[in-house]
C-alpha cells in the first residue's frame, strides 16, 4: 500500500481535481437540500460531464456530489421538516424541532460536524481495511441479509410514537406498498391494478416527497407557521453548540459512524437504512432518552453521521469486489468502467496510483464538504426567514420537477400525489407516517431474502441458524425486542405507580 | 380596516367575503375518535386487501414461498393490530373512560383541501398543455392568491422564479417537460 | 431587486435561444439501469459522436423501466422525431413470450439503425464443487444432483440461458433458478457457495473469478471464447447445445426518413470502428463490436423466441 501513496498524492493534488471535487460538494450540498431531488438523480444528471474528464477528476467530481448529498439532505430536514434524501428522514425528527426552538444553525452545524466525521471514519475505513471489511462482507449470504432486515425491523418499535400498535399498522402499510411492481423473485406484477407503470415499483423518492414535502405544504392549511414579513429574528441563534452538548455528540458520532460502515459494505441496504438503524441504538442507550423526538443533539449528530458513514462503505464492495452498494455507486462504477477501471482487487496493484488517489481523495472531499458547509450554514440558515407566500410554490415546483425527473413521467408525480393525500389522512387519524417509510426502506430487501433463503434450503427454516453471522443478528433482534419490551413495561408501571 | 375596504370595492368585498366564510367554518369543529376511526378504516383496508391480493398477484408452482405469502402476511399482522386497537377503544367506550379524540376544525379541512386542489390542477396542466413551465405559473399564481398576498414583488419573485427552475431543469439539466 | 430580475429572466431567453439553434441532438435513450452494460456503451458512444459527425449529436439517456420506458418511447415520439431507442432480446424474445400484456408495440413500430455490441454469456461455478468444463456439469447431472443456478432477474436471458442449456441435456427437473438483484450479487452467491452455478456476462464474474471463487466452465457462444481472459473456454453449440448471445438494438420511430437512418448507421459504424472505442469494449468490457444487417437482427429474436417457447416451463412456472 504505502509504495502507492506518494504517486497517489502526486495523481490527486493537481487543481483540476480540487476544482471539480469543490464543484461537486456544491452542487450536491444544494441538490440535497432541495426536496424533491435526490442525490442519484443529481448523479445521474451530472454524469455525463465526466465522460471528457480522466478517472480521478471524474470520481472526484462524483464523489463531491455523493458525500455532499448525505449531508445536504438534512439541510430542508431541518429547516422545513422535509427531508431533501430519503436519508435524512431520522435527522428530521430531531432537526425540525430544534430549529423551531430557534436553534436552527446548531441544527445545522451538528449536521455537519456529524456528516464529516462519518464520512472522514468511513474513508479511512475505506483506506486502511478495505480488502479485509470486503472479504468479511462477502461471507454475509442471503440468509443473514434477511436477519439484518429483520433486525432492521425492531426499529419500527422506537419510531411509532406513543402508540405500537399504530406504527407496526403504518409500518405494514409500507412494507405492502413496497410490494408493488414486479415480483423479486418471478418477475411477474404484483398489486399492479392494471397500469403498466406500477411494474416498476415506486420509487423511495417520489414516495418521500408525497409523505413529507407536499404533505407538510398542507399543513399550511393549518395556519400556524403563516408570515407576511421577512423575518430574520425568527433565527435566534449564533449557531452556538455548548460544550456539554459537544461532549455528547462524540459517543453518538462514534457508534453510528461505525453501524454505517457496517450497514455501507452490505450491498443492496443503503444510507436510510443506517441512520434508522443508528438513530435507534443511540435512542437506546442514550441517558436523555426524552429528548429524542424534541431536539435531541445525539439525535442529529446520530442520523447524520450514519448516513455519511455510509458514503465511505460502499466504495468497499465496489472497489474491491466490483459490487456497487447502492444506486449512486452503480453509476460511479460505469464512470469508472468508462475510462477503463474494472473495479477489483487486482486494481489495487494494477492501478494503485488511481485508486488510493481516488481513496484519499474522499478524505478531502469531506473536508471541503465541511468548509463548504460551513460558509452555507448561515445561507441555508436563512431559508426559514424566507416568507411562506414565497417558500411554499417553490417548494412545491421544486417537488414536481423532482418527483417527474426521477423516471421523466409524470405518472411518478401523480404518485406523489397519492401519498401525500395518504400522509394528509394518516396526520387526521393521529398515525404516524415515519413506519411507512421504514417499511419502504426494507420491504423489497426483507421479502426477497427471505423468499430467496426459503428456495435455496428447499423450503427449510434451518439455513436461517447456518451461520455464525446468523446467530448474531438473531441475538441482537431477540435483545432489541426484549429492551423495547422491558422500557414499556417500565414506562406502564411508572404511570401505574403516578396514578397511585 | 384599510381604505380600500371602506370604498367597499371589489377586491375588499371579496376580502370581507372570504373573512366571513373563514369565521363560520373556523367555528365548526368536529371531535373525531383518532385510534378508534383509524383502527376501522385499517381493518376495513386490511379484509379488503386479503380479497383483493389473489387476483393481483399470479403464483407460479414451482414457487417454495409465493408472490402472496409476504403481502398476505403483513395484512394479517395489520388486521390483528387494527382489531387490537378497535378493541381497547371498545372496552374503554364501555367503561365510560376516555378515548383518544381529536378535534377537525373544519377551515382548516377545507383549506388543505383547497392546497390539494391547486396541486391536481398544477399537475394536469402540466400534463395538459406539456409545459412544465405554465403549470408551475398556474400553481404559484393559485398559491399567491390562496396567502391572499398583496405585495406585486411577491408575485413577480414567484414567477420568476418557476420560469427559472423550468429553465434549470430543461436546458442544464436536459429534463424535457 | 427588479433589475435582478431582468437579468435573470433574459438568462432564460438567451438560454432557450441557444438551445434552438444548436446542432442536432439525437436522443438515445436506454431503458435500463444508468450503471448497465448497455447505458455505458451508450454513454461512450455519445461522447465520441462529435469526432464523427457535425450534424448529429448522440444524448445518451437512460430511464430504468424496461417495457414501461419503451411502451412510453412509442406513444411519445412520431417519425422523424430525433429520437433513438434501445431494445434488445430480453423485450422482444422474452418479454414479449412471457408478459405480452406489458408490450403496447411491435417490432413494425420501428426503424433499426445498428446493432452495438454482443456480449457472450458464460457458466461459472463454485470452485469447490469440482465441475471444470461442459462435461463435468452433465457427469454432475447425471448424478442425480440438484443444481441451482444464480441469475441476474428472474426470467432474464441469463435465467433462459441456464435453463435451455441444463434441459437440453435432458436434466431440467434438477433445475433451480435463483434470482439476484444484479449480476454482481449472483456472482457472490456461487463464489461462497450459495448457489452451484451462474450465469453472467464475462466482464461481471471476471473479479470474482479472479480472487479465485469461482471457474468458468463455459460460454453460451458456437464456438470456444477467442481472446481475453476466459480465451478457450469450451461453447456449448460445440456440443450442439441452444445459446444466444446478448446483444441491444437501436432504433428510431417507424416511418424516419431512410436517408437520416443511413446517416445514424454510418455514424454508429464509425463510432464502433474507432480504435479506442474496439479497445475499450474487447479490453475493459469483454464485448464484440458486432454491427449486424437487419435480416440477422430478426434471426436473433427468433432464436431466442424459440428457446423462451421450449424452455419456458423451467423458468417461468
Amino acid at each position: 500500500m504505502l509504495q502507492y501513496i506518494v504517486p497517489a498524492l502526486q495523481n490527486l493534488f493537481h487543481v483540476e481535481n480540487f476544482i471539480w471535487l469543490n464543484l461537486g460538494v456544491f452542487i450536491g450540498s444544494v441538490f440535497a437540500a432541495v426536496p424533491g431531488l435526490t442525490v442519484i438523480l443529481c448523479i445521474i444528471l451530472f454524469l455525463p460531464f465526466t465522460y471528457q474528464m480522466t478517472a480521478i477528476p471524474g470520481m472526484m467530481f462524483l464523489l463531491g456530489i455523493y458525500c455532499a448529498g448525505g449531508y445536504g439532505g438534512s439541510v430542508s430536514a431541518i429547516l422545513i421538516n422535509t427531508p431533501g434524501t430519503p436519508h435524512a428522514a431520522a435527522t428530521m425528527l430531531d432537526g425540525y424541532p430544534m430549529n423551531k426552538q430557534g436553534r436552527t444553525k446548531a441544527a445545522l452545524k451538528i449536521a455537519l460536524y456529524a456528516s464529516t466525521f462519518g464520512g472522514i471514519f468511513s474513508a479511512l475505513m475505506l483506506l486502511f481495511l478495505a480488502p479485509q471489511v470486503a472479504k468479511l462482507a462477502a461471507m454475509l449470504g442471503t440468509a443473514e441479509y434477511f436477519l439484518v432486515c429483520l433486525f432492521g425491523l425492531t426499529i419500527i418499535a422506537g419510531i411509532s410514537g406513543d402508540s405500537m400498535l399504530k406504527g407496526i399498522i403504518a409500518a405494514c402499510l409500507g412494507l405492502l406498498i413496497s410490494c408493488i411492481g414486479s415480483d423479486p423473485m418471478t418477475s411477474r406484477a404484483r398489486l399492479n391494478f392494471g397500469m403498466d407503470r406500477m411494474y416498476l415499483g415506486l420509487d423511495l423518492a417520489i414516495c418521500l416527497i408525497g409523505l413529507f414535502a407536499l404533505s407538510q405544504v398542507l399543513t399550511k392549511a393549518e395556519g400556524k407557521e403563516e408570515r407576511m414579513v421577512l423575518d430574520t429574528s425568527r433565527i435566534k441563534d449564533g449557531g452556538e453548540i455548548t460544550k456539554s452538548e459537544r461532549k455528547r455528540m462524540i459517543l453518538p458520532m462514534f457508534m453510528s459512524s461505525l453501524i454505517g460502515t457496517i450497514i455501507g459494505i452490505i450491498p443492496g441496504t443503503g444510507a436510510s437504512m443506517a441512520s434508522w438503524f443508528s438513530y435507534d441504538r443511540v435512542r437506546a442507550i442514550s441517558k436523555h432518552k426524552e429528548e429524542f423526538g424534541h431536539g435531541s443533539v445525539e439525535g442529529i449528530a446520530a442520523a447524520e453521521s450514519a448516513n455519511n458513514a455510509v458514503t465511505g462503505a460502499t466504495l468497499i464492495p465496489l472497489l474491491t469486489l466490483g459490487i456497487p452498494g447502492d444506486g449512486c455507486v452503480a453509476i460511479m462504477l460505469s464512470a469508472l468502467m468508462i475510462n477503463g477501471l474494472n473495479p477489483g482487487l487486482s486494481l489495487f496493484t494494477t492501478q494503485g496510483d488511481i485508486m488510493y488517489a481516488i481513496m484519499i481523495g474522499l478524505i478531502f472531499v469531506n473536508l471541503f464538504m465541511f468548509l463548504q458547509g460551513r460558509f452555507l450554514t448561515n445561507l441555508f440558515a436563512k431559508v426559514v426567514s424566507v416568507p411562506q407566500e414565497i417558500l411554499t410554490p417553490i417548494i412545491v415546483i421544486f417537488c414536481f420537477a423532482g418527483a417527474y425527473s426521477v423516471n421523466k413521467s409524470y405518472f411518478d408525480v401523480g404518485v406523489a400525489l397519492a401519498f401525500c393525500a395518504i400522509a394528509w389522512i394518516l396526520r387526521k387519524i393521529d398515525f404516524p407516517a415515519v413506519p411507512i417509510l421504514l417499511g419502504l426502506v426494507l420491504g423489497r430487501m426483507t421479502e426477497t431474502n427471505f423468499r430467496r433463503a426459503l428456495q435455496l434450503s428447499k423450503g427449510s427454516p434451518s439455513i436461517f441458524f447456518s451461520s455464525p453471522f446468523c446467530f448474531i443478528f438473531i441475538a441482537l433482534t431477540v435483545l432489541a425486542v426484549a429492551s423495547v419490551l422491558m422500557s414499556r413495561f417500565k414506562e406502564r408501571r411508572k404511570s401505574a405507580d403516578a396514578k397511585e | 380596516m384599510d381604505n380600500q375596504a371602506k370604498r367597499g370595492g371589489p377586491l375588499a368585498r371579496v376580502d370581507r367575503w372570504l373573512d366571513e366564510t373563514g369565521a363560520k367554518l373556523r367555528q365548526k369543529e368536529m371531535a373525531v375518535p383518532t385510534d378508534l376511526l383509524g383502527g376501522v378504516l385499517f381493518l376495513i383496508f386490511g379484509v379488503a386487501m386479503l380479497f383483493i391480493i389473489p387476483s393481483q398477484i399470479e403464483v407460479g408452482k414451482k414457487e417454495v414461498v409465493t408472490g402472496r405469502a409476504f403481502p398476505n402476511l403483513l395484512m394479517y399482522v395489520l388486521i390483528a393490530c387494527s382489531a387490537a386497537l378497535v378493541i381497547t377503544q371498545v372496552v374503554k367506550l364501555i367503561r365510560h373512560q376516555p378515548i383518544k379524540v381529536t378535534k377537525i376544525n373544519l377551515l382548516v379541512e377545507v383549506r388543505a383541501l383547497l392546497i390539494f386542489l391547486f396541486m391536481l390542477i398544477y399537475f394536469f396542466v402540466c400534463q395538459w398543455t406539456n409545459n412544465f413551465a405554465v403549470g408551475s405559473c398556474v400553481f404559484a399564481l393559485l398559491m399567491l392568491l390562496f396567502f391572499r398576498c398583496k405585495k406585486p414583488l411577491y408575485y413577480a419573485v414567484v414567477l420568476v422564479a418557476a420560469v427559472l427552475i423550468w429553465v434549470a431543469f430543461r436546458f442544464g439539466l436536459n429534463v424535457n417537460f | 431587486m427588479k433589475k435582478l430580475l431582468t437579468l435573470a429572466l433574459a438568462i432564460a431567453l438567451c438560454l432557450s435561444c441557444v438551445s434552438a439553434f444548436a446542432a442536432e441532438s439525437w436522443k438515445v435513450t436506454c431503458p435500463w439501469a444508468p450503471s448497465g452494460v448497455a447505458a455505458m456503451v451508450s454513454q461512450k458512444a455519445a461522447a465520441m459522436s462529435t469526432t464523427y459527425s457535425d450534424d448529429i449529436v448522440l444524448v445518451a439517456d437512460a430511464i430504468k423501466g424496461d417495457a414501461a420506458t419503451v411502451n412510453s418511447w412509442v406513444t411519445q415520439y412520431e417519425a422523424g422525431d430525433p429520437e433513438l431507442v434501445f431494445a434488445g432480446e430480453g423485450l422482444f424474445g422474452i418479454t414479449i413470450l412471457l408478459d405480452p400484456d406489458r408490450i403496447q408495440f411491435t417490432y413494425d413500430d420501428f426503424a433499426y439503425v445498428e446493432n452495438l455490441y454482443s456480449s457472450v454469456f458464460v457458466m461459472s461455478t463454485d470452485a469447490n464443487l469440482g465441475i471444470e468444463n461442459i462435461e463435468g456439469l452433465k457427469a454432475y447431472l447425471e448424478a442425480g444432483n440438484e443444481i441451482s443456478v444464480a441469475c441476474n432477474g428472474a426470467t432474464g436471458s441469463e435465467a433462459f440461458l441456464a435453463a435451455a442449456l441444463i434441459g437440453a441435456m435432458g436434466y431440467g427437473e434438477q433445475l433451480t433458478i435463483i434470482p439476484y438483484e444484479s449480476a454482481g450479487e449472483a456472482a457472490q452467491a456461487v463464489a461462497r457457495g450459495e448457489t452451484n452455478l451462474a450465469v453472467s456476462h464475462q466482464s461481471q464474474i471476471l473479479e470474482t473469478y479472479n480472487q479465485g471463487g469461482v471457474k468458468v466452465i463455459c460460454a453460451f457462444d458456437g464456438e470456444p471464447i477467442a481472446q481475453g481472459p476466459f480465451a478457450g473456454v469450451e461453447g456449448v453449440g460445440q456440443y450442439g447445445y441452444p445459446y444466444f448471445r446478448n446483444r441491444c438494438f437501436i432504433f428510431a420511430k417507424a416511418g424516419t426518413d431512410a436517408a437520416k437512418i443511413e446517416e445514424l448507421k454510418k455514424l454508429y459504424d464509425d463510432i464502433l470502428a474507432d480504435e479506442e472505442m474496439v479497445t475499450w469494449l474487447h479490453d475493459d468490457m469483454l464485448l464484440e463490436v458486432d454491427p449486424m444487417a437487419e435480416e440477422d437482427v430478426k434471426a436473433h429474436i427468433d432464436n431466442v423466441q424459440a428457446i423462451v417457447n421450449e424452455y419456458y416451463d423451467l423458468v417461468a412456472e
